[in-house]
């Protein structure tokens, strides 16, 4: 392509233009392979996260595994009647005031459902669905009416749950569930609905759910069972105070 | 011709080690500017094979071009009418007419396209 000297004029021109464009052409490049990098990291995080969830579900059948061999053993020493029977008394009756008991008695469950129904273009979505605030509501009363020991969806309330929003799924204990939201309370049933349908209380709170749609319903049944706690239940950071001023802050708090 | 390619190349690999990247928001000039660059560079090629090559048409026709897309985007981008696609479809049009154009004065079969796209 090497002609004479007019020819070779524009070869210095066109040549610096065309470098331009391969530049243009090479950061455009760069900006889509960065972008595609960021939405094809998706799929990774998602096998990470149904890793570290099954793992997670396996720790925690062991965990309960051990606390049911745990249970074993300290039934096998009452029977035996030595020393330890007592103490393995107390142990029993501190986990179950821990929750760390299954537990059995008469009581209620109560079936809450979002509305099956979408919402139409003059209804708010938010009264279609049932919300952690919901559920909150919902033990707090519980409880107040006596209840003795509550779970969601199999999730037994304890002294350290927490009832939270993520997402389209809320959080019991650190568990997602979703609906419909079956809580079973062991405590006395006449109590408890008449509780739950006081006016201005949590019946009222979900009439407009109701209306939309959503399924607020309770059952008073002999037997309920209510599962053993399954997460950690460890102190990392709070220690016990010792006795003698601990009853001082009781006392000043009491005055 | 040669070096033609070769500068592009040259500019590909510059870019690749360029430390500072594009805005994404900016793709769309991107792409509009680079047909228009190019082209130019395939009507100066041309015409620089058909030795009639003048240096203040090409410039001028490179940055016209360049503006002129870019500005076509832009107005688009305001009125939320897609108008740079009809930088791309004219650009893309003139780039494959010089490229068969180019081909042709290379193997030397004279055009059988009137010559009415000055580079």
């Amino acid at each position: 392509m090497d002609k004479s000297s007019p020819a070779q004029n524009w070869q210095i021109p066109v040549a610096m233009a065309s470098i331009l464009m391969g530049i243009l052409v090479s950061l455009q490049f760069r900006n889509q392979t960065t972008a595609n990098k960021s939405t094809s990291k998706q799929p990774e995080l998602i096998a990470m996260i149904k890793n570290l969830e099954e793992e997670r579900d396996k720790i925690t059948q062991e965990l309960q595994a051990t606390r049911a061999r745990l249970s074993e053993i300290e039934a096998k020493l009452v029977q035996e009647g030595t020393g330890f029977g007592e103490l393995a008394k107390q142990m029993a009756e501190a986990r179950m005031q821990a929750g760390l008991m299954a537990m059995k008695g008469p009581g209620v469950t109560v079936t809450l459902a979002d509305s099956k129904r979408r919402p139409g273009p003059d209804e708010d979505a938010y009264f279609f669905i049932i919300h952690d605030a919901d559920l909150q509501t919902l033990t707090n009363e519980l409880f107040a009416a006596g209840a003795e020991a509550v779970s969601i969806n199999d999730q037994r309330i304890i002294t350290r749950s927490s009832i939270r929003c993520v997402g389209p799924s809320v959080l019991v204990n650190t568990v997602q569930l979703a609906s419909p939201f079956v809580v079973k309370a062991i405590g006395p049933a006449k109590e408890i609905e008449g509780g739950l349908r006081m006016p201005n209380g949590f019946f009222d709170s979900m009439a407009m759910l109701i209306r939309s749609g959503g399924e607020v319903k309770i059952n008073s049944s002999e037997e309920i069972v209510t599962p053993a706690f399954g997460g950690s239940m460890s102190f990392r950071l709070a220690q016990p105070v010792p006795e003698n001023t601990k009853t001082g802050a009781v006392s000043a708090a009491h005055s | 011709m040669i070096w033609v390619m070769a500068a592009m190349v040259l500019g590909v690999w510059i870019g690749a080690y360029m430390p500072f990247a594009l805005p994404p928001n900016l793709a769309k000039y991107v792409s509009v500017s680079f047909l228009a660059g190019l082209d130019s560079v395939l009507g100066g090629t041309r015409a620089g094979i058909e030795n009639r090559f003048n240096l203040s048409v090409f410039v001028s026709g490179f940055t016209t071009n360049l503006i002129l897309a870019g500005l076509m985007t832009y107005v688009g981008d305001l009125l939320g009418v897609e108008m740079y696609l009809a930088a791309v479809v004219t650009f893309g049009r003139r780039i494959f007419e010089n490229l068969a154009i180019i081909r042709r004065d290379l193997i030397g079969v004279p055009p059988k396209i009137p010559s009415t796209l000055q580079g």
